[in-house]
């Protein structure tokens, strides 16, 4: 007598499929008794009890289908698992059952899809570059979320994607939409005539969202990775998405987000940008501005709108200074809130551009500010894990990731610092974002709320929230909870940034 | 295609898509499933119904479902619907009758007995009912489930559920399916004893989650008395009408899965019988 095992990750089939094809297993000749069920803990201590259970079946889970066969000999039991497929097709043909069916391989992938032209390519960095090679020889465009591919290899791929007239998306590209559909970090914003090129993962999700939430929608948001724009790389796809988009017929403005681009880029960037005509707005974070440019993520966006809604670009810096209005007003009532001994600024960001851009606005507002990834006058903190003065954190960076999920998806480390933070007597403000959308987590509001409500209690918990009503969380649901639980919302990282370094001047003035 | 009727605990929100069955699509919200299903499957509080809908489900495997305020879009599909379209699915009544309603218990008894499955857990209600079941690897399971039932008939609720959990065939094992029978049994007896039973059932959920999400939306809605349609015509039939729409309304409930219908009943009726060991 002989017991054999068969494990199936990921199928599900109802109860009818279940007992026929355990029933017609235990027909066939040498079969003295199966069973095919799900791998509950319940289940396996069946069983056992019967004499069915297989060492095999010991790392199961409550979603893997197993197999059992009790066989008179090895043969018998090993055929019986061997008809095991046939019978579940013909009985899944006649009942309610069905099951998910997942290509394995880019090829595999291109027989299911016949028609694809895009490939979306997440595997280590040290295979991804090979992967996105065959992607392109396969006459695919390609978007990199890998990172860690080498600097060469990224020049190479889009050296020969240009050539083809494809798009490399990457690599360390996080989110992008094209023609209307989200690809990996990305929100659900209403489709329309802006379309955007960045190299910043956050901020084009911020400035997307931002204009979904003012009514006007995105026509393509391209992705190029944040080294696209460094002098080895020479903006390759920045330059192309930027074609690509004067070429598009549903874009009808065009957006451009960056960290600063090197300035031989930027200068390839300007004298493209002047080809072109359509009007484009750009926001390069931290890059100077002249007067009547936008100066955040959040005035680009806004001036993106106005210029495919045909308003003046005027107007959008009046509605600006009236809502920084209204902040000044909100950050005297928290500064009066707050004791003496309270001074510092603590910003814990999960998006990199937001933790860039948030120490450009504060370079107006403050003095003493640190960071673990400074920019421009921000100096260096000596330890990531201590704060100092004010203290802007991108919990997105290598130190706090390696081995562990990125803080868009897993909120622990971010939570336990903000209760250190505000533990410390100096904290007076602890600056937040929280990026909803596809891939990010599926409930932040569950998991916030509890050290919102507790650090709250002590410090001003500011907080913006880069996602809208239509992702998967819902922006107005989280916000409600958050504002609840004692955080004061603002509509983005910037007004956030703004209110946090006005509460602090106010303390100054106490 | 025609949208039927959406269950009232669908909302807005856009869902990636989670499997995909013959009559029903699913897409994962949180840790819920909201169902995209045709009449055969009928209305639930997270079912949206749509006519014919088999026939065009295979083209839209990969496409979220997107609801918005008064529409729902999936891939190229587009269905608006208005408050009447909202299937209700709380149950609730302002008078009943404790003789009809005990005259109609024993009719869906003998149903079960009579009618379910012959591999069903109404073997809890006649002991005859075991010869269906071969012996090995089924008498092991019936073995279990009624060492499950022992324990809560004997005051040990939650000990009784840890044994049942997870215990049968298919997405929502027989084990599941009597639980979620019994957190709508609780329910029931919450309105009809005037009694608070909210923590038992919160308890009994939170015993019985594992990391089947079928079972746990299931039970999810069980625990909050939050009923698909075949089960709130049975219990409206239990409550209101006459012998012959309990047995039909018992007949449309049993047909449900292999024998997930009559397993639910199964441990309803023991609960509002007041077997279940809760007072």
């Amino acid at each position: 007598m002989i017991v054999a095992g068969q494990i199936r990750k990921g199928a599900y089939f109802d109860s009818v499929t279940l007992m026929r094809v355990g029933k017609e297993i235990s027909a066939l000749p040498g079969v003295i008794d199966a069973a095919v069920v799900m791998g509950t803990k319940s289940n396996k201590a069946i069983l056992n009890s019967s004499g069915l259970l297989s060492a095999r079946f010991d790392n199961t889970g409550d979603t893997d289908l197993l197999v059992a066969v009790k066989g008179e000999t090895e043969a018998a039991a090993q055929s019986a698992l061997a008809a095991v497929d046939g019978l579940l097709k013909k009985t899944v043909s006649t009942t309610s059952s069905g099951s998910e069916s997942r290509p394995t391989s880019l090829a595999g992938a291109l027989n299911v899809i016949p028609g694809a032209n895009l490939a979306l390519i997440s595997i280590a960095g040290r295979y991804a570059g090979e992967e996105a090679m065959r992607a392109l020889e396969n006459g695919l465009h390609v978007m990199l979320f890998s990172d860690n591919v080498p600097l060469e290899k990224e020049i190479a791929l889009k050296k020969f994607a240009q050539k083809r007239g494809l798009l490399v998306m990457g690599p360390d590209c996080g989110t992008a939409i094209i023609n209307g559909v989200p690809l990996a970090f990305a929100n659900v914003v209403n489709r329309g005539n802006i379309g955007i090129v960045a190299a910043a993962g956050t901020g084009l999700q911020e400035v997307s969202c931002i204009i979904s939430n003012a009514g006007a929608g995105i026509s393509q948001a391209i992705g190029t990775g944040g080294r696209d724009v460094k002098h080895e790389v020479g903006g390759i796809m920045f330059l192309e998405g930027l074609k690509a988009l004067a070429k598009d017929e549903q874009t009808r403005v065009i957006l451009l987000v960056s960290k600063p681009p090197h300035k031989d880029v930027l200068r390839r960037i300007d004298k493209l940008a002047k080809t072109i005509r359509k009007p484009i707005a750009t926001s390069f974070v931290g890059a100077s501005t002249q007067e009547g440019h936008p100066s955040t993520l959040e005035e680009a966006a806004l001036m993106a709108v106005a210029l495919s809604q045909g308003q003046p670009r005027d107007e959008v810096f009046s509605r600006l200074a009236t809502r920084d209005a209204e902040i000044s007003r909100i950050a005297k009532r928290e500064a009066a809130k707050r004791k003496k001994a309270q001074k510092y600024v603590r910003g814990l960001f999960s998006g990199g551009t937001f933790c860039a851009e948030a120490q450009i606005l504060f370079k107006t507002l403050l003095t003493g500010v640190y960071s673990n990834a400074p920019v421009g006058n921000t100096k260096q903190l000596r330890d990531s894990l201590v704060s100092q003065k004010h203290s802007v954190i991108d919990l997105g960076e290598d130190e706090f990731t390696v081995g562990r999920p990125h803080p868009m998806i897993d909120y622990t480390l971010r939570n336990r610092r903000i209760l250190v933070e505000a533990a410390d007597p100096e904290t007076a403000v602890i600056l937040l974002d929280v990026v909803l959308g596809y891939g990010a987590h599926p409930d932040p509001a569950a998991e916030l709320s509890s050290v919102v409500r507790q650090a709250s209690r002590k410090v001003s918990v500011v907080c913006s929230i880069t996602g809208t009503n239509q992702d998967p969380q819902n922006r107005g649901r989280v916000e409600a909870a958050l504002r609840k639980a004692g955080a004061i919302m603002m509509p983005s990282n910037a007004a956030a940034c703004k209110l946090a370094g006005q509460i602090i001047q106010c303390l100054g003035r106490k | 295609m025609t949208l039927v009727s959406i269950g009232d605990q669908v909302t807005e929100g856009t869902y990636p898509f989670h499997s995909r069955f013959r009559r029903t699509v699913n897409f994962r919200c949180r840790n819920r499933l909201i169902s995209v299903v045709d009449e055969e499957i009928g209305d639930g509080p997270l079912n949206i119904v749509v006519r014919d809908f088999h026939r065009e489900s295979t083209c839209v495997e990969a496409a979220p479902l997107i609801i918005g305020a008064n529409s729902v879009a999936l891939g190229s599909l587009h269905f608006e619907f208005t408050a009447s379209d909202y299937y209700h699915s709380d149950v609730t009544f302002d008078d009943w009758d404790p003789h009809l309603f005990d005259h109609n218990l024993s009719v869906f008894d003998e149903e079960l007995r009579t009618a379910s499955s012959s591999k069903s857990l109404a073997f809890l209600l006649d002991e005859h009912r075991i010869m269906n079941f071969r012996p090995g690897f089924e008498r092991a399971l019936t073995d279990q489930i009624r060492r499950g039932v022992h324990q809560m008939r004997s005051g040990h609720l939650l000990d009784g559920v840890r044994t049942l959990r997870g215990c049968g065939l298919g997405l929502t094992p027989s084990g599941d399916d009597f639980i979620a029978g019994l957190l709508i049994g609780l329910n029931l007896l919450q309105q009809l004893r005037g009694q608070d039973y909210r923590k038992i059932a919160d308890e009994v959920f939170r015993t019985a989650k594992a990391g089947n999400i079928f079972s746990n939306s299931f039970l999810d809605l069980a625990r909050r008395g939050l009923l698909f349609g075949r089960m709130k015509d049975l219990v409206l039939a239990l409550m209101h009408e006459g012998e012959e729409m309990v047995r039909k309304s018992a007949a449309r409930l049993m047909a449900i899965g292999e024998s997930s219908g009559a397993d639910l009943g199964t441990g309803f009726l023991l609960t509002v019988r007041g077997e279940m060991g809760v007072s």
